[in-house]
């Protein structure tokens, strides 16, 4: 019951923060659901459509990423502890947590959901010697060449607007699916199993 | 230097495929485009660029040319192929072209996302968006001679270094054209580069930054670690300024709890955002090992302390538990399972390889026996350059020897008996080492094509003290279907496959006066690019042969 309430409070929240905060709209990039139960009963599906979420109750088939707590008592527990993303990872070794799909959007959904708690945010680090702008100074600067700052590729070098249309970073920036994921890729292997079997 | 052992199959495989890629032409000029095999995908997106595919596949390099001294040609010729291409249009192409600040910024997926501060996430360029060009900056149409961009020069300073730790010859020291903004060409020398990359770090002890403005001791510490090559080859000194870096690092890129244990290595720091970014909780794990691969070797306790503490949190040491790897890239048990060789963690090590046995399969070429590489649970046309590279270093050698490239003793055999003129990859070497003691050189020959098992071959030893001399032993037998050629030299005729030679080339066990005593390796001494004319590298790559280079 109480991760139940845990689910629903976190759906409207972010659903709120979707609507209000450009912070939550800004990382809200790709259209997905994702769901979080437990093998108890308890699941909650949060939707992300057009830089909105909302969520419901119930699985979906089409969730590109679905964490499956043993209990409901252990997702409650691992949701609110301190080291949420750590016990995660102790989940998955013990196996009270499952992952069906990429790790990477559970971390991805945690640290979203407590970015609306400002108090759990990183705050800036002023470290000393820092370099935040050109020294002229610099024996090296004698050798760097700086023109004017630009705020886009040279429009007339054709050549290169098309090679960087072929890199990676840009497909994915404009929208494609990151590629060369390994198929099986295995979130938790169990060694002791795996020598009994050969 | 590591004693020298046979190249295993798997070695010998990798390397047959490497001499394929970095011999057969291509175009990676910016009206080109670098052939497929080309690894432009791996680790997205701080390294979806094809030059980190040049600098990974140079790793096993050393390590091999260590484990056949006196044979060093084929892994020269790969060097200078992959020295070649980093001065093009594709090696620099983010520096190039990914210009200003990122328009993409809010399109990324949260998979992408996971690797910037919450805080900043889409508003924020991600690692790999190089954004030359904005402003305090400036655009920087030079790829070395920038205040950014330190992830560039840092590497192909450590493929310089490469190139002559397993050449012994000075092409690079020589001037040479990189590719800039807009193909504008500057003139650079290999001491040049190193020159640069030590008084910029020197003149800023944070650390010169990657992107504009993200500081990583990842790429510092693989510059670092150009440094320590290139003051081991050439007797210089430029390390200090890593040195410098590391007690900035621990002060400042380390957090540690109250009790003195390090909780994370940030792995970068932006200062305009004053940001640090590490991962949360456990996965910080990840961030403590990443550097590694190229600190352990110029910073070994520190790195051995950032070791146990990024395994710990990761629980990869565990031998009860299960095995639990949360970041679907296989580089990061690549480079563990390296690491946990090198420093003698046996029990990780033995997790690590069991999973990638498993995991990786086999072969990537299936029935070749003349190629390898693992595949990566990938379904894809060529193998994963990056993933290989690093992966293959685990099959080279003795524990440790990774380390002792770069910081072992200096001992080069380029001055004893050479073997040369093999025609590689129809025959290949798997052993070959001057024992000096004796005086002797032991060659290994195998078939690298099989399907030219058998056939004739010939073979030459170079650098004979009295080649009038000398006793070939082949199999254990005494052998005379040698003959002498030039005033040092002999050729052996033989057959393709697996032969072993001895030549006693000194039965009085010394290496004598009468060798060719010639310096080991050409004194390096920084020259001004702006004094020489220039031999700037084609831009295009044809099959090379061993004697030829791709400049002249």
């Amino acid at each position: 019951m109480f991760f139940r309430l845990i689910l629903l409070v976190v759906g409207s929240a972010l659903s709120l923060g979707s609507r209000l905060s450009p912070r939550v709209r800004s990382q809200l990039s790709r259209d997905m659901i994702f769901v979080i139960e437990s093998l108890d009963g308890v699941s909650r599906s949060f939707v992300v459509r057009r830089r909105r979420i909302s969520s419901h109750s119930g699985v979906s088939a089409d969730a590109v990423c679905t964490v499956r707590f043993r209990t409901a008592a252990i997702g409650a527990r691992v949701f609110l502890a301190k080291d949420a993303i750590g016990q995660l990872i102790d989940g998955f070794g013990s196996l009270d947590v499952e992952c069906q799909g990429e790790a990477a959007h559970v971390l991805w959904f945690y640290e979203l959901t407590m970015g609306l708690l400002t108090w759990r945010r990183s705050g800036t680090e002023v470290w000393p010697q820092s370099y935040a702008e050109p020294d002229l100074s610099h024996k090296t600067s004698s050798r760097i060449i700086r023109e004017p700052a630009v705020d886009n590729l040279d429009s007339t070098w054709l050549d290169a607007y098309e090679q960087r249309d072929k890199l990676v970073i840009w497909q994915v920036g404009q929208g494609a699916v990151p590629p060369g994921k390994m198929k099986r890729h295995k979130i938790v292997i169990n060694l002791a199993a795996d020598s009994q079997d050969n | 230097m590591s004693v020298a052992l046979e190249l295993n199959q798997r070695t010998r495989g990798w390397l047959r495929f490497i001499w394929d890629k970095a011999t057969t032409e291509d175009d990676w000029s910016s009206t080109g485009d670098p052939l497929p095999w080309w690894d432009r995908t791996s680790t997205a997106p701080m390294c979806a660029f094809p030059r980190f595919d040049l600098s990974e596949t140079s790793y096993a390099l050393p390590l091999m040319a260590d484990q056949t001294p006196a044979w060093r040609e084929v892994y020269t010729e790969i060097a200078d192929q992959l020295v070649g291409r980093y001065t093009t249009f594709w090696a620099a192409i983010d520096w190039l072209t990914l210009i200003g600040p990122d328009p993409n910024q809010r399109n990324y997926p949260p998979e992408w996302l996971v690797w910037m501060p919450e805080q900043l996430r889409g508003h924020y360029d991600p690692p790999g968006w190089t954004a030359n060009g904005i402003k305090p900056w400036g655009l920087q149409p030079d790829p070395i001679a920038a205040d950014g961009n330190l992830f560039f020069r840092g590497f192909f300073n450590l493929l310089l270094s490469t190139y002559s730790y397993v050449s012994g010859d000075d092409k690079w020291e020589h001037p040479f054209k990189m590719t800039g903004y807009n193909n504008r060409l500057f003139d650079w020398t290999q001491h040049s580069v190193t020159g640069f990359l030590k008084d910029q770090w020197a003149e800023r002890p944070q650390g010169p930054h990657c992107e504009n403005t993200k500081i990583w001791p990842y790429c510092l510490s693989a510059a670092g670690l150009s440094l320590q090559l290139h003051d081991k080859v050439f007797s210089t000194s430029t390390h200090w300024v890593y040195d410098q870096w590391i007690d900035y690092a621990k002060k400042h890129f380390v957090k540690r709890s109250r009790s003195g244990d390090i909780e994370s290595f940030a792995f970068y720091y932006d200062p305009i955002e004053k940001m640090a970014y590490t991962m949360s909780d456990k996965l910080a794990g990840y961030g403590t090992l990443a550097p590694l691969f190229y600190l352990y070797p110029q910073a070994p306790e520190f790195g051995r302390e950032l070791y146990e503490s990024g395994i710990q949190q990761l629980g990869w040491n565990s031998r009860k538990d299960n095995f639990v790897q949360p970041i679907d890239d296989p580089r990061w048990l690549s480079l563990v399972l390296m690491l946990s060789r090198e420093l003698g963690d046996v029990t990780t090590e033995q997790r690590l390889s069991s999973v990638a046995e498993r995991e990786f399969g086999f072969n990537f070429f299936d029935d070749d026996p003349d190629r390898f590489a693992w595949r990566f649970g990938l379904e894809e046309p060529y193998p994963r350059g990056q993933l290989n590279g690093v992966m293959i270093l685990s099959e080279i050698g003795e524990p440790g020897a990774w380390t002792r490239v770069y910081n072992g003793r200096y001992a080069p055999q380029f001055h004893l008996p050479t073997v040369e003129g093999v025609d590689f990859p129809s025959l290949g070497i798997s052993e070959a080492y001057n024992d000096e003691v004796a005086g002797e050189l032991h060659v290994t020959t195998y078939a690298a094509t099989s399907a030219d098992s058998g056939n004739k071959t010939s073979w030459r030893v170079s650098q004979l003290p009295d080649p009038e001399s000398l006793t070939v032993y082949y199999d254990g037998s005494i052998f005379t279907d040698w003959r002498r050629i030039e005033n040092k030299s002999i050729e052996i005729n033989s057959t393709i496959g697996t032969h072993r030679f001895r030549i006693v080339w000194n039965s009085r066990g010394k290496t004598g006066a009468s060798l060719t005593g010639q310096e080991s390796m050409v004194r390096g001494v920084a020259r001004s690019s702006e004094l020489s004319s220039t031999s700037a590298p084609t831009k295009q790559y044809r099959l090379a042969f061993p004697s030829s280079c791709s400049c002249c």
